[in-house]
């Protein structure tokens, strides 16, 4: 075994074998290595996540004569999506509080009045006030980035399904309404163009809502008065 | 060596980084087309507006954000500056008959929104006099050369030459919501080459096309909108 002294370490007089150096070097490469490992997991662990907030204009439209109920399931005020893209970091939306506000605003300028309810239908009060329950749901929830659309936009769309019920419970019709936001990455931030293409969306579905219900057309025979006719 | 040379080494150096940033500055080559169609007499009084918005992107118009900011800011200076609405308060006032899905495809939609509860109202409250709707964006329509930069522990540069074409292509459609009608369109292309050339250090001769078409559309639209002679 060759001795060697370690110049480096004026304070250490004690010789530092052959062996040693070896182990001690082995130990520092797998350091490194280790070093190396844990910050590719950190990486590819990276996320992004984009909780949508918004407030959304009262609109102008003229209120249908009709009282109604509103069911909102935990599934749709909660709501939350998460997407892994391949190549690229995991993206995730929260959307659960800005759908009940969605519908809040869309539903309390549609109609002359509104309540909370429990179910999609009863008996008994408060069912038998009403014209109608609506169980708004969110279907499907897709999202593009500029290097998958190649263009310089972000977008996403999204699917909610309106089923509309009669009092006691009897669905009339399950209306879907799709919707489609976009937004320019110029202006924005990576996260904020995301968010601001979700906006869009939830602004599309609601301007389809108020415009589009008293068109449906098993909405309009089953709710609609004749003199609310095509006036929305 | 004296002292006096690494001073006018020194200086050298500066000079030459000087003309570099202020090389850095000088446009590309550019030509640039501004016109207009006129329909009807206009004029804007101080108390109106207009406002300014990209066409939807359901027709497939790509619009930059920047630009529909460029335009509105710039419309806003100089001798015949107009007063503008901002947009995204004027969308929010009309919900939701402006949104991309929802806004009038042509002058013709006009006389059905108007009819709508609420919005005469809104838009008079707004002062809004002319609505603009701009289309078109800046693409790049050619590229080529090349250019290689390297850093070594002695120091480093670069070599080469690379070029791009850049197509600043933008159209404003003008209603006149008072008369309920097209008023006209402005337009403005512009057309720009940048070039970097490097030996060592690389300077940038970059063509400002959207600027320039920015500038252009908006001194247009003013033109445009405040002169009420004849057609």
């Amino acid at each position: 075994m060759t001795p060697y002294v370690n110049y480096k370490q004026p304070g250490r007089s004690r010789l530092w074998t052959g062996d040693r150096v070896v182990k001690v070097l082995a130990i520092r490469q797998a350091i490194r290595a280790a070093m190396l490992v844990a910050a590719g997991l950190l990486l590819g662990a990276c996320s992004q996540s984009v909780v949508v907030k918004t407030d959304f204009p009262e609109p102008l439209v003229e209120p249908l004569p009709l009282k109604v109920g509103l069911h909102y399931d935990p599934e749709l005020t909660d709501y939350s999506y998460t997407e892994d893209l391949p190549s690229d970091v995991t993206w995730s939306f929260t959307l659960g509080d800005v759908n009940t506000k969605l519908f809040d605003g869309a539903f309390n300028a549609l109609f002359e009045q509104t309540i909370r309810v429990d179910d999609t239908g009863g008996t008994g009060d408060p069912y038998d006030g009403l014209n109608a329950v609506i169980e708004p749901t969110l279907e499907a929830f897709e999202f593009s980035l500029p290097r998958q659309s190649r263009s310089e936009q972000y977008a996403v769309w999204i699917r909610y399904r309106l089923n509309v019920y009669t009092p006691d419970g009897t669905l009339i019709t399950g209306w879907p309404v799709s919707a489609y936001g976009q937004s320019d990455s110029r202006a924005f931030g990576k996260n904020d163009a995301m968010g601001q293409a979700a906006i869009n969306a939830l602004r599309d579905a609601f301007a389809s809502i108020v415009i589009g219900f008293a068109k449906e057309p098993q909405i309009k025979a089953a709710l609609i008065p004749e003199s609310a006719d095509d006036e929305s | 060596m004296t002292n006096r040379e690494p001073c006018r080494g020194i200086n050298i150096f500066i000079k030459l980084f000087a003309a570099a940033l202020i090389a850095s500055y000088l446009s590309g080559c550019m030509t640039t087309r501004v016109e207009e169609s006129k329909n009807a007499a206009t004029g804007i009084l101080d108390s109106e507006s207009v406002v300014i918005m990209e066409a939807s992107y359901h027709t497939g118009n790509d619009t930059e954000d920047k630009f529909i900011d460029c335009v509105s800011k710039t419309v806003q200076k100089g001798p015949n500056r107009i007063n503008v609405f901002p947009d995204e308060e004027f969308v929010d006032a009309l919900f939701p008959w402006f949104e991309p899905r929802t806004m009038p495809q042509g002058p013709d939609g006009l006389p059905d929104l108007f009819a709508r509860p609420g919005v005469t109202e809104r838009m008079k409250e707004s002062g809004v006099r002319y609505i603009v709707w701009v289309t078109g964006e800046t693409e790049q329509s050619a590229s080529g050369g090349s250019l290689s930069c390297a850093i070594a522990p002695g120091g480093g540069g670069c070599f080469g030459l690379a070029w791009w074409e850049d197509d600043a292509s933008y159209a404003a459609a003008i209603w006149d919501v008072r008369d309920g009608k097209s008023a006209g369109e402005v337009s403005a292309d512009v057309h720009g080459t940048s070039v970097i050339p490097a030996l060592i250090i690389p300077l940038p001769l970059i063509a400002r096309t959207q600027t320039a078409a920015c500038k252009g559309l908006a001194r247009e639209l003013q033109s445009f909108l405040v002169d009420s002679g004849p057609l």
